[in-house]
C-alpha cells in the first residue's frame, strides 16, 4: 500500500456495498417517554422502542425472533412476533416501533397473542425443523422460542419436504449455510454490511425465493468474497450459518443420520487453491508473484478463470461468473 | 386556424419541433376532436384542412373510441367508434355548413365554446359526473394553451390548505394519505427541518395512467399545489417503466409550465409491489432490489433520501385541484371498471353513488356474479349497491384503489381467489413473515379446499395477522381477496371441497372422486 496517499478508501467501499435491502429510516431519538406496559409505568429515555419498555417490566415476555440487541442491527422487523396492543396505535411491532408518551401497551391484547402466535408459526413452517440432526440443537434461539411458547405442532406443519430443500452450503472451510433454517432475519447481512464492511452478503429474490446470497453473484461460500471474518455465524439465531467444526457438535448420535444426510443434497467444497478475494490482497499478489515470477504474464489473467490453477471464472466485485 | 398537426403518437424530438401553438381548442369553433387512448394516424389521411380536425386525450371509456367530438356554436356531436370515412365525412358537412347532429349518436346544446367536455345525456359519458375527467377527451394533453383556456394554471401560493382542503382524503395505495386527510401528513412534513420533496406516484394504477396520458397538465398543476402548500423544492413524477404514454405525455407537459419548483421524472420496475410508497421511494433511490421500508417514521417524515417526502397519486391531485377551484363540491371517485366488460372504462362518480350505478359505462360479457373491488387484490362482494364512498367500501371490506373487476357467471370464485393468492405468494418483497410465509401458507390452504377441507377457521385466523401485521398494504390487501372471497361465497368453497365447480372452471370437476389429483 502506498505511503503517499493518507486518506482511506472505506468510502468506496460503502459504495460498492449493496445489500439488497431497503434503507429504513432511523429510530426518532428526540423525546423521552412515560408508559405503561400492562398498567405498569415506565420511565424511557429519548429513542427508546416499546420492546425497551416491556424489557424494564415484563423482560424476555415477548419471542422478537429477528431482534438483536446491537446498536448497528435492525430493527428489522419482519417476523413479527413481538406485536403487542396499544390503545393509541392498535397493533404494532414492539421491536421497531418508538414508545411514545402517554402510550399504554397490553402484552396480552387478544389480537396480538394470536399474531404473535400465528406469526412464530409461519417462521416454523418454513424451516427445516430436524433439530436432532442440527448443529445448533439446544443452542438455537428459534428453537427456545418454540419451547418458550409452548409450541408443540405448529399450525402450518414443518418444511419437511425434502426434494424442496435447499443444499447445504459446505464448501467454506469455516462456515457452513444451510438456508433451510434460514428465517431471513438480516442479522448476518448487517453484520456483514454495516459492522464488518465487508460487502459479501446480501439479500435477494422475492416472495418465497427470498434468500441470503453474496453480492459478487457467487453461488456458494467458496467462490464468494467471504473472508471468513464468522460475524455472520455470531449473530445467527438458528443453525442457518454454523461454524465448520460445530456443524454437528450438538446432534443426537443416531445411526445412519448425520447432519449432512438429513438434509439431503450438500454442495462440497471444490477443493480447489483459492487466491485472495480482496482486490487489495489481490493487488499485492499480483505485485509479488510479479517479482518473483519474471514475466509470464499478470496473474491476474490467471485468476480471470483460466482454469489452470482451478480458480473459479469469477469477479468478486463484478457481479458473477 | 390551429396548425394542421396532432399530438398523438409523436415521437419525442417531434414535441420540440411541432409549431408554437397560438390558438388553443375551446376557442376554435367549428372543430372536430378525435379522442382516443392510442394513435390515431388517420387524422392525416382524412385532414382536408377546411375544419380543424385535432386529436384529444382519451375520455377514459375506450369502448366508444376513437370518439368523433364535432363542436360548432352552440352544437357538439358525438360519432363513437369512427372510422376514417365517417370523420372525413363529418368534416366536409361542417365545412359545408351541413347539419351535422342527423347521424350523430349523441347530441349536446351548450353555451358557446365550452371549458369542459359537453354531457351527453345518454350512453357511458352520461354515467357518474364528468367533474374531474370532463377535461380528458377535450384538451390536447400536452398543449399548456388548451389548458390555460379550460382550467388556467393555480397559483400555488394563493390557497389557504387548512380551510380549502379540509378533509380532503388521498386516493389509491401508492398515496401515503389514502382514505385519511392529506392535511394529516402535510403538518407531519412542515414539522421537518429539511427540504420536502413531492412523488406524484403514478406507477401502477390505470386510472393514474389515463391522468398523466389525457391531462397531465392537470396533475402537474396540482403537484404544483400540493409543493406549495408543503414547501416542496422539488417534483418528481414516478411511473412504471412500461407506462410508455403517460410518460412521453408528462414529460412534454413539464416544458409547459409556468416558473414553479422543478419537475422531473423516473420510472421504476413493473411489478405491482414498486407501487408501494415505500417500494416507490426505493425504487427513485435507484436500488437493485425492491423491498418495503419500515415505519414509522414514515416517509413524510424521513423519506426520499431522508427527506420529508409527501407521496400522492395523481387521482389525488387532480381531486385537490378540483376541490381549490370549486370549494363547495362534494368529492368524486374516479373508478375503472375492468374484467369481464367488452372494454375497460374509468368512471367519476360522487361518493353517495353507488358502484352498480357506474356500470352503465361499461358491457359486461355476461351475467355478474361478483366483482373485485379495490386495487390488484381486491375484496370480492356479489352486491354491487354499495356506495363509492371509502367507509362505505371499508365497512363492507372492499378497498378504496379503484379498480372494479366486473367476474361473469363463467368465473368461479375460489380460482379467482387462489389465482391471487399465488400472484401473492409470488410477487410479494420477501421482507415481513405474515405477508412472505403468510400468503404461501394461504396458497396451501386454499388448494386443501380441492381436496375436500375447507379450514375456514384457520383462513381466518391467517387473514386477521396477515391484516393486523404485514409491515406495507400489499399483505393486508392480499388477505383481503381471500377474507372477502370465503365471507362472500362460502357455498362455492363448501361445492370445490365436495368435488364440483360450480361455475365449471376448476379442472377436476370431472375427475371421479377416486381419481381425484391433490395438488
Amino acid at each position: 500500500m502506498s505511503t503517499d496517499d493518507p486518506t482511506p478508501r472505506i468510502p468506496e467501499i460503502f459504495e460498492a456495498i449493496d445489500t439488497g435491502t431497503a434503507s429504513d429510516p432511523s429510530l426518532p431519538r428526540d423525546e423521552s417517554a412515560r408508559v405503561t406496559v400492562d398498567g405498569e409505568p415506565v420511565e424511557l429515555a429519548a429513542g427508546a422502542t416499546v420492546l425497551d419498555a416491556i424489557q424494564k417490566v415484563k423482560p424476555d415476555s415477548l419471542p422478537a425472533l429477528c431482534q438483536y440487541d446491537h446498536p448497528d442491527i435492525g430493527p428489522r422487523s419482519e417476523c413479527r412476533t413481538c406485536v403487542v396492543g396499544t390503545d393509541s396505535h392498535g397493533i404494532v411491532p414492539s421491536c421497531s416501533y418508538p414508545a411514545k408518551d402517554g402510550m399504554a401497551v397490553q402484552i396480552d391484547d387478544p389480537r396480538a397473542v394470536e399474531a404473535r402466535s400465528v406469526n412464530l408459526d409461519l417462521v416454523l413452517g418454513n424451516h427445516n425443523l430436524r433439530c436432532t440432526t442440527c448443529g445448533k440443537n439446544g443452542r438455537c434461539e428459534l428453537q427456545d422460542t418454540a419451547i418458550d411458547e409452548a409450541v408443540e405442532t405448529p399450525r402450518y406443519g414443518v418444511f419437511d419436504d425434502r426434494s424442496a430443500y435447499e443444499p447445504i452450503d459446505d464448501t467454506s472451510s469455516f462456515i457452513q449455510i444451510d438456508r433451510n433454517k434460514c428465517i431471513l432475519c438480516n442479522r448476518c447481512v448487517e453484520a456483514c454490511n454495516d459492522i464488518q464492511v465487508e460487502g459479501v452478503l446480501r439479500m435477494e429474490g422475492s416472495g418465497a425465493d427470498t434468500r441470503i446470497g453474496f453480492q459478487s453473484g457467487a453461488e456458494t461460500m467458496e467462490e464468494s468474497t467471504c473472508v471468513s471474518c464468522g460475524h455472520c455465524v455470531t449473530v445467527c439465531p438458528t443453525g442457518a450459518l454454523v461454524e465448520k467444526g460445530f456443524e454437528d457438535a450438538t446432534t443426537i448420535p443416531l445411526p445412519g443420520f448425520t447432519q449432512k444426510n438429513s438434509v439431503g443434497s450438500v454442495i462440497e467444497a471444490s477443493d480447489r487453491r483459492r487466491r485472495p478475494v480482496t482486490p487489495a490482497k489481490r493487488d499485492e499478489l499480483a505485485k509479488s508473484t510479479d517479482e518473483l515470477d519474471s514475466g509470464t504474464g499478470s496473474p491476474d489473467q490467471g485468476h480471470a478463470g483460466d482454469g489452470e490453477d482451478g480458480v473459479p471464472d469469477v469477479d468478486p466485485w463484478g457481479g458473477g461468473a | 386556424m390551429l396548425p394542421k398537426y396532432f399530438y398523438v403518437g409523436l415521437p419525442r424530438a417531434d414535441y420540440d419541433r411541432r409549431p408554437r401553438v397560438t390558438e388553443n381548442l375551446v376557442t376554435t369553433d367549428p372543430i372536430i376532436r378525435i379522442s382516443a387512448g392510442a394513435p390515431t394516424p388517420f387524422i392525416a389521411d382524412v385532414d382536408d384542412g377546411a375544419v380543424p380536425l385535432i386529436g384529444v386525450g382519451s375520455t377514459g371509456i375506450s369502448q366508444i373510441e376513437p370518439l368523433a367530438i364535432a363542436t360548432t356554436g352552440d352544437t357538439t356531436v358525438f360519432y363513437p367508434q369512427c372510422s376514417p370515412t365517417a370523420v372525413a365525412d363529418l368534416s366536409r358537412r361542417l365545412a359545408a355548413g351541413d347539419d351535422a347532429t342527423n347521424q350523430a349518436e349523441w347530441v349536446v346544446r351548450h353555451q358557446p365554446q365550452p371549458r369542459r367536455l359537453p354531457i351527453p345525456t345518454e350512453g357511458p359519458l352520461a354515467v357518474g359526473s364528468r367533474d374531474i375527467l370532463g377535461l380528458c377527451g377535450w384538451l390536447r394533453p400536452t398543449a399548456g394553451d388548451d389548458y390555460r383556456a379550460a382550467m388556467g394554471f393555480t397559483e400555488p401560493d394563493r390557497i389557504d390548505v387548512q380551510s380549502q382542503l379540509t378533509g380532503l382524503q388521498g386516493r389509491g395505495w401508492g398515496d401515503i394519505a389514502t382514505d385519511i386527510p392529506l392535511t394529516d401528513i402535510w403538518r407531519d412534513i412542515q414539522e421537518q427541518s429539511d427540504d420536502p420533496v413531492l412523488v406524484v406516484n403514478a406507477h401502477s394504477n390505470q386510472t393514474d395512467h389515463l391522468l398523466l396520458e389525457s391531462i397531465p397538465l392537470a396533475v402537474l398543476d396540482g403537484a404544483r399545489v400540493t409543493a406549495g402548500a408543503i414547501n416542496a423544492t422539488e417534483i418528481i413524477i414516478y411511473t412504471s417503466d412500461t407506462a410508455d404514454m403517460p410518460l412521453q405525455h408528462t414529460k412534454a407537459a413539464i416544458a409547459e409550465l409556468p416558473r414553479g419548483p422543478p419537475v422531473t421524472t423516473a420510472t421504476g420496475p413493473t411489478e405491482y409491489r414498486a407501487g408501494e410508497p415505500t417500494m416507490a421511494l426505493e425504487a427513485l433511490e435507484g436500488v437493485s432490489r425492491i423491498e418495503a421500508r419500515r415505519r414509522p417514521p414514515s416517509p413524510a417524515e424521513v423519506g426520499l433520501n431522508e427527506r420529508p417526502t409527501a407521496i400522492h397519486t395523481p387521482r389525488t391531485l387532480v381531486q385537490l385541484l378540483a376541490t381549490i377551484h370549486s370549494p363547495d363540491r362534494q368529492p368524486t371517485r374516479l373508478l375503472r371498471y375492468t374484467g369481464d366488460v367488452a372494454a375497460p372504462a374509468v368512471v367519476e362518480l360522487p361518493e353517495t353513488a353507488t358502484l352498480e350505478d357506474g356500470l352503465g359505462a361499461v358491457a359486461p360479457t355476461g351475467p355478474i356474479k361478483a366483482a373485485a373491488v379495490g386495487g390488484q387484490f381486491g375484496g370480492f362482494t356479489a352486491d354491487l349497491d354499495i356506495q363509492a364512498h371509502p367507509g362505505a367500501l371499508g365497512d363492507a371490506d372492499l378497498g378504496t384503489d379503484g379498480r372494479v373487476e366486473i367476474l361473469t357467471t363463467d368465473r368461479c370464485v375460489v380460482a379467482e381467489i387462489g389465482r391471487r393468492a399465488r400472484t401473492a405468494s409470488e410477487t410479494n418483497c420477501g421482507r415481513c413473515v405474515p405477508c412472505r410465509e403468510g400468503t404461501t401458507q394461504l396458497v396451501g390452504l386454499l388448494r386443501a379446499v380441492y381436496d375436500g377441507e375447507v379450514q375456514a377457521e384457520k383462513i381466518q385466523e391467517l387473514c386477521r395477522v396477515m391484516d393486523t401485521t404485514s409491515l406495507c398494504a400489499f399483505g393486508v390487501q392480499a388477505a383481503r381477496s381471500v377474507r372477502t372471497g370465503l365471507a362472500g361465497f362460502q357455498s362455492e368453497f363448501t361445492a370445490h371441497a365436495n368435488g364440483t365447480c360450480p361455475a365449471g372452471v376448476c379442472y377436476h370437476t370431472t375427475v371421479p372422486e377416486n381419481h381425484r389429483v391433490s395438488s
